[in-house]
C-alpha cells in the first residue's frame, strides 16, 4: 500500500509539474493563479509523501466498499471489469452503430454479465427499453442521440406518421 | 396578489403543478439525469401553455427534481442529483437501520418546509432581498468562497493535508480551458473540446453515479452481502410530527442559510447542503450520529437545498441574474415566453408574477404530500437486484453526461471522473473538497481577478464589513482546526 | 397538438397565397426533403441570446412551413466547440443547420486557431445584427457625461475608468479599438458573460459595461442605466439616443463589432437544398407575425438574403483580420 501511495503522489506531482511547464505560453495575468495552485498541489503531495515515508502518518483506513471490491475473488473481479468494459465499448460504438442498436446490446450484455438468470428476458427488456426511450426522445424530449440506420428509419417513420395526410403540406 | 392566488388554484394550474412535480421527481430520482437537464428538456413543452403555467411547470420540475434526487440517495445510496449527496449520508444510514419510510417522509417534509419558507420570502421580500445580490461585489464573493472552501476542508474529519490536496487539486483542474483574462486557451494542448474545461455535470455524475454503479456491480457477487436495506412497514406520522416540532430551530436556520445562499448568484443548490450541514453540526456537538444517520443532519441538508431553489428565484425574477445552471435555463424560458426578467417584470405583469409565486407555493405543498404519502411506492426500487440497478445507472449516467451538452467528449469526462474518484478513494483523499473546488473554482478565480484589477488598496477591501465577517470566520475555523490537531 | 394542426393549416394557407403571388421565386422543392425533423445547432448552452434566437426561429419556421425544426445546443468554449462541430463534423445533408454568430466564428478561425476554415460553412441567411454598446449607471459620475467627455476624463486619468467586457470577443475588441483610436487607457475588467458584467455595473464595481441591448433593455426602460455609444456606424433603432462611432469620429468597421446572428450550412450541402432552405427562411422572416414574435423575445429582425449575408461575412472577416493583424494577434498562417 505504501508503494501505491507513493507512486500516486509522484504521479500527481509530475502531472502538476507538467502543467507548470506549460505556463510560459500563458498570458502573464492569467498565469499567476494556476501557478499558485500548482505549487500548493505539489507542496501537499510532498508533505503527504514525507508523512508516509516517516511511517508516522495515521493512514486512514481504506474505504470499506473499495476494499471489498479490490479483494473480491477473481471470478467476480473479472465480471466487474467486464461490466466497465461493456459501457466503455458502448460509448465508443454509439456514434458508429447508432443509439438503438448500441443501447440494446450494451444493456443485454450488462444484464447477462451481472447474473440475470434468464438472458432472453434481459434481451427483451433491453430492446423494449431502448425503443421506448428512442420514441420518447424523438417525440417529446428531443435529445439528439447519435443515430445509425435503425434510428434513421425510426425517425422517418415517426415523421411520416406525424405528417400523414400532409404530403403536400407545402 | 389575491388575483394571482386564485389563478394559481385554477384546474389548469393545479394540473401543471402536479405534472411538473411528478416529472421533476422522476428525473431527479434517476441517477445521472439532473434537474438542470429536466428543465432544459421541458422548455419547448411549455410553449404549448400560457406563460404563467409554463413557469409554474418549470418551477415544479425544479423543486420536484431536487427532492427526487434524495429518493435514490436514501434508498440505494446513489444521489439522483448532485445536490443530494449530503442527504445520502444521513438518509442511507437511516434506511439501513430499517427507517427508510421515515427518512423519505422526513426528506419530503424538510424539502417542503424549506421550499415553502423560501416561497414566502419570494412572495413578500423579493424587492427587499434582491438588492442583497447587488451589494455583493468581488470582495464579498472572494470572502464567501474562501469561507466555503475553509468549512469543507477544515471541518472534515480525517487527514487535513489530504483534504487540502483535494481542494487544490480541484482548483487546479478548473484552470483548464479558456483563461478568464484574455480568453485564450490554457492547458488545452490543442484539444478543442477542452476549451470549455471539464463539464461540471459530467464530472459530478462520474463522481457520484457511475462510481456507485461499479460498486453495485461488484456487490452482485458478494458472498457476504452487507445487510440489504429493508423497507420498514410502520408509518411514523406521529414521529414525523414530533421530529419536526422539536427541531423547529434547525428548520429555520437551514432555510435561512439556503435562502441567503440562493440569493447570491455564486452558490447554487449543489454546494448549499455542505455548508448548511457543517454549520448545523456546530450547533449539535452532542449528536454522535451526525453525518452517519442523524435526523437533524438530514433536515439541514434537505431544507437548505429547497430553500436555495426558492431563494435563487428572487434575483432571477427581480434582476434577471441566474444563480445556477438550472436558473439560467429558467431565464431563457421566460424570455422565450416574452417575459424579460428584470426590475420591470413586477410592474408590467404583477398578476402573472403573483400567480407564479402562489403556484410555487402550491408546487412545494404537492411535493411535500407526494413525498410523505407516496414514500411507500418508491420502495419498488429496492425490489430490483443490484445487477439491474448497476446496468441502468450506468446507462443513465452516460445519457445524462451526454445530453447536458450533446457531446460524447463529456461522456469521456464522466468516465475519467469515475476513475479519478476511485483512485483518490484508494489514496484516501476525500472527494468533497474536490467537488466543491470543481464547482466554485472558476468563480473563485474570476472574482479574485476582478478583485485585484478593480480595488485600489487593501484598505478598500477591508472597509467592506460583510467581506470582513467571512474572512474572520474563515480564519477562526483554520486556527481552531489546526490548534485542535496540534493538541492531539 | 391543436397548435401544431392550426399551424399546419395556416402554413398551407400562407403557402397558397405566396405561390399565387410570385410563382417563379420559389425554387423547386427537393425530392423527399425533408423526411424528418431539421436540427438547428446552437453553439451556446440553453438560456442565452443565441439560444433564444434559434428557438424563436424554429417555432416560426414550423408555423410558416409546416416542417419540424429542433434546436440542438452544443455549447462550450465561448462558441468554438459548436462552431467546430458545424464546420468539421456535421453532415451536409440539409438536416443539420447552424444558427451561428459572427464575429465569434471569425475570431475562432483568425485568432484562436480553430481547425476549420471560413469556407467550411456557407451562410444562407442573416437574422439580425446587434452592435455592442457601452452602458453606464445614470446615478454615477459618468451618468452625467457624454461619451466624448468620458474619453476626455479617461485621457486625463489613465486606468481610472473601469470597463467590463467579455475577453476575446466583440466587447473586448471594440473597447480596445476605441482606446487605440482615442489614445486613452481604461482598466479593462474581464467577465465570463454579458450578465455578470451588467451585474457588476449595477453593483458599482465597474463604471462602464460593454453589452448587448437585449441584456440591459429592462434597466434602460427603468432609467437605471443609460447607453453611452454604439460600436457601429449606423444608429440602432432600439437605442435612439446613443451616438454612433461615425458621429464620434472614431474609425471602426461597420456591421462587425456586435452579434451578427446568421444561418449557415456545412460545405457540401446540395445546392438544391441550400436554395430551398434559404427561400424558406426568407419567407419566414418576411412574415409580419414572425417579426412580432421576435420583438416579443426582445430581438429586432434585420433579415438578410443569402447573397447579402455572404457579403457581410466577407467584409467582417476582412475587418477582423485587419484589426488582429494591426495588433499582432493574428494566428500564424491566417
Amino acid at each position: 500500500m505504501l508503494n501505491f501511495n507513493l507512486l500516486s503522489l509522484l504521479l500527481i506531482v509530475l502531472g502538476a509539474a507538467f502543467l507548470g511547464l506549460q505556463t510560459p505560453q500563458i498570458a502573464a495575468v492569467a498565469r499567476v493563479y494556476p501557478l499558485v495552485m500548482i505549487a500548493l498541489v505539489i507542496a501537499c503531495a510532498l508533505a503527504i509523501a514525507a508523512q508516509e515515508l516517516a511511517g508516522r502518518s495515521a493512514t486512514p483506513p481504506l474505504d470499506a466498499k473499495l476494499a471489498k471490491m479490490l479483494f473480491a475473488p477473481m471470478r467476480s473481479r473479472i465480471r466487474v471489469l467486464g461490466f466497465v468494459a461493456v459501457w466503455l465499448a458502448y460509448t465508443g460504438a454509439l456514434p458508429h452503430v447508432g443509439f438503438i442498436v448500441a443501447t440494446t446490446c450494451a444493456i443485454s450484455i450488462s444484464l447477462w454479465l451481472l447474473a440475470i438468470r434468464r438472458p432472453l428476458v434481459g434481451v427483451a427488456t433491453a430492446t423494449a427499453f431502448s425503443l421506448v426511450i428512442s420514441i420518447l426522445f424523438a417525440t417529446t424530449l428531443y435529445i439528439p442521440t447519435p443515430s445509425g440506420p435503425v434510428d434513421q428509419l425510426l425517425t422517418q417513420a415517426i415523421y411520416a406518421i406525424q405528417h400523414r395526410g400532409n404530403s403536400n403540406d407545402h | 396578489m389575491l388575483q394571482g392566488f386564485l389563478a394559481s388554484l385554477s384546474p389548469a394550474s393545479l394540473l401543471v403543478e402536479i405534472l411538473g412535480v411528478i416529472i421533476g421527481i422522476i428525473f431527479g430520482a434517476i441517477p445521472g439525469l439532473t434537474a438542470t437537464l429536466a428543465i432544459a428538456l421541458f422548455v419547448p413543452v411549455t410553449f404549448l401553455m400560457s406563460a404563467e403555467h409554463g413557469m409554474i411547470m418549470l418551477g415544479g420540475i425544479y423543486a420536484g427534481g431536487i427532492f427526487g434526487g434524495s429518493i435514490s440517495a436514501i434508498l440505494i445510496n446513489v444521489p439522483g442529483t448532485p445536490a443530494s449527496v449530503v442527504t445520502g449520508w444521513e438518509g442511507y444510514a437511516l434506511a439501513r437501520e430499517g427507517r427508510a419510510p421515515f427518512a423519505l417522509s422526513l426528506a419530503a417534509l424538510s424539502s417542503g418546509v424549506g421550499g415553502l419558507l423560501s416561497a414566502l420570502a419570494l412572495l413578500f421580500l423579493t424587492p427587499a432581498l434582491s438588492s442583497l445580490a447587488l451589494t455583493f461585489g468581488p470582495p464579498e464573493y472572494c470572502a464567501l468562497l474562501l469561507f466555503s472552501f475553509t468549512i469543507v476542508t477544515f471541518m472534515m474529519d480525517g487527514s487535513l493535508i489530504r483534504s487540502l490536496l483535494g481542494l487544490f487539486f480541484g482548483l487546479l483542474v478548473t484552470t483548464i480551458g479558456l483563461d478568464p483574462v484574455t480568453g485564450a486557451a490554457r492547458f488545452t494542448f490543442g484539444n478543442v473540446d477542452l476549451l470549455s474545461g471539464f463539464n461540471l455535470v459530467a464530472v459530478l455524475v462520474g463522481f457520484f453515479c457511475m462510481t456507485e454503479a461499479v460498486y453495485l456491480a461488484s456487490e452482485v457477487f458478494d458472498e457476504s452481502p452487507s445487510a440489504a436495506v429493508k423497507f420498514g412497514k410502520e408509518r411514523e406520522y406521529g414521529a414525523l410530527l414530533k421530529t419536526m416540532l422539536t427541531r423547529a430551530v434547525t428548520y429555520l436556520r437551514s432555510s435561512a442559510i439556503g435562502i441567503f445562499l440562493g440569493i447570491l448568484p455564486a452558490i447554487g443548490p449543489v454546494e448549499t447542503p455542505f455548508i448548511a450541514h457543517t454549520i448545523e453540526r456546530r450547533f449539535n456537538r452532542g449528536d454522535a450520529k451526525f453525518g452517519k444517520g442523524s435526523v437533524t443532519g438530514l433536515i439541514a441538508s434537505e431544507c437548505s437545498i429547497s430553500a436555495n431553489v426558492g431563494g435563487s428565484l428572487i434575483p432571477l425574477i427581480s434582476l434577471g441574474i441566474p444563480g445556477s445552471g438550472a436558473a439560467a435555463v429558467f431565464i431563457g424560458a421566460l424570455t422565450l415566453h416574452g417575459l424579460q426578467p428584470g426590475p420591470l417584470l413586477f410592474q408590467n405583469q404583477p398578476v402573472l408574477i403573483y400567480t407564479f409565486f402562489w403556484g410555487f407555493i402550491a408546487v412545494n405543498l404537492f411535493m411535500l404530500l407526494f413525498g410523505i404519502f407516496g414514500a411507500r411506492y418508491f420502495a419498488v426500487v429496492l425490489k430490483l437486484s443490484a445487477g439491474v440497478l448497476a446496468t441502468f445507472i450506468a446507462f443513465f449516467s452516460i445519457l445524462g453526461a451526454y445530453a447536458i451538452n450533446n457531446s460524447m467528449f463529456d461522456v469521456g469526462v464522466m468516465f475519467g471522473a469515475t476513475a479519478l474518484a476511485m483512485w483518490l478513494r484508494a489514496l484516501r483523499v476525500p472527494i468533497l473538497p474536490i467537488v466543491l473546488a470543481v464547482i466554485l473554482g472558476p468563480q473563485f478565480e474570476q472574482q479574485t481577478l476582478v478583485l485585484f484589477t478593480t480595488s485600489e488598496s487593501l484598505k478598500s477591501v477591508l472597509e467592506r464589513p460583510i467581506a470582513d465577517v467571512f474572512f474572520a470566520l474563515s480564519l477562526l475555523i483554520v486556527v481552531f482546526a489546526v490548534g485542535k490537531r496540534l493538541r492531539n | 397538438m391543436t397548435t401544431r394542426l392550426s399551424a399546419l393549416a395556416s402554413a398551407c394557407l400562407l403557402a397558397a397565397a405566396f405561390v399565387s403571388q410570385s410563382a417563379n421565386a420559389q425554387p423547386a422543392k427537393p425530392a423527399d426533403y425533408p423526411n424528418r425533423p431539421i436540427n438547428f445547432v446552437v453553439s451556446y448552452p440553453p438560456g442565452g441570446g443565441m439560444d433564444t434566437t434559434a428557438r424563436a426561429l424554429a417555432a416560426q419556421m414550423e408555423r410558416v412551413t409546416g416542417y419540424q425544426f429542433r434546436v440542438e445546443n452544443r455549447g462550450g468554449g465561448g462558441g468554438i466547440i459548436g462552431n467546430t462541430y458545424m464546420a468539421t463534423q456535421a453532415k451536409p445533408d440539409g438536416y443539420t443547420i447552424g444558427v451561428l454568430a459572427n464575429p465569434t466564428l471569425i475570431i475562432n478561425i483568425l485568432k484562436q486557431g480553430a481547425n476549420f476554415k471560413k469556407d467550411d460553412l456557407e451562410a444562407i441567411a442573416g437574422i439580425t445584427f446587434a452592435p455592442v454598446a457601452w452602458f453606464t449607471r445614470t446615478d454615477s459620475q459618468f451618468g452625467k457625461m457624454s461619451f466624448d467627455q468620458i474619453l476626455a476624463y479617461a485621457k486625463k486619468n489613465p486606468e481610472k475608468v473601469k470597463v467590463g467586457v467579455i475577453p476575446n470577443a466583440s466587447f473586448d475588441m471594440a473597447t480596445r479599438i476605441v482606446e487605440r483610436q482615442k489614445g486613452v487607457k481604461f482598466t479593462i475588467v474581464p467577465f465570463p458573460g454579458g450578465k455578470p458584467s451588467v451585474v457588476a455595473l449595477l453593483g458599482g464595481n465597474v463604471d462602464i459595461s460593454a453589452a448587448y441591448y437585449d441584456e440591459v433593455d429592462q434597466y434602460l426602460k427603468a432609467g437605471t442605466l443609460k447607453a453611452l455609444a454604439l460600436a457601429d456606424n449606423s444608429p440602432a433603432p432600439q437605442l435612439p439616443g446613443a451616438p454612433t462611432m461615425k458621429e464620434l469620429n472614431i474609425p471602426m468597421a461597420s456591421g462587425t463589432w456586435g452579434a451578427d446572428r446568421f444561418v449557415a450550412v456545412p460545405r457540401g450541402t446540395s445546392k438544391e437544398i441550400k436554395n430551398y432552405l434559404a427561400y424558406l427562411i426568407q419567407k419566414t422572416l418576411a412574415d409580419p407575425q414572425t417579426r412580432d414574435a421576435f420583438e416579443k423575445v426582445g430581438i429586432t429582425l434585420q433579415a438578410k438574403t443569402m447573397a447579402e449575408e455572404q457579403q457581410r461575412f466577407d467584409e467582417s472577416y476582412a475587418a477582423v483580420r485587419e484589426y488582429l493583424k494591426s495588433i499582432g494577434e493574428l494566428k500564424a498562417g491566417q
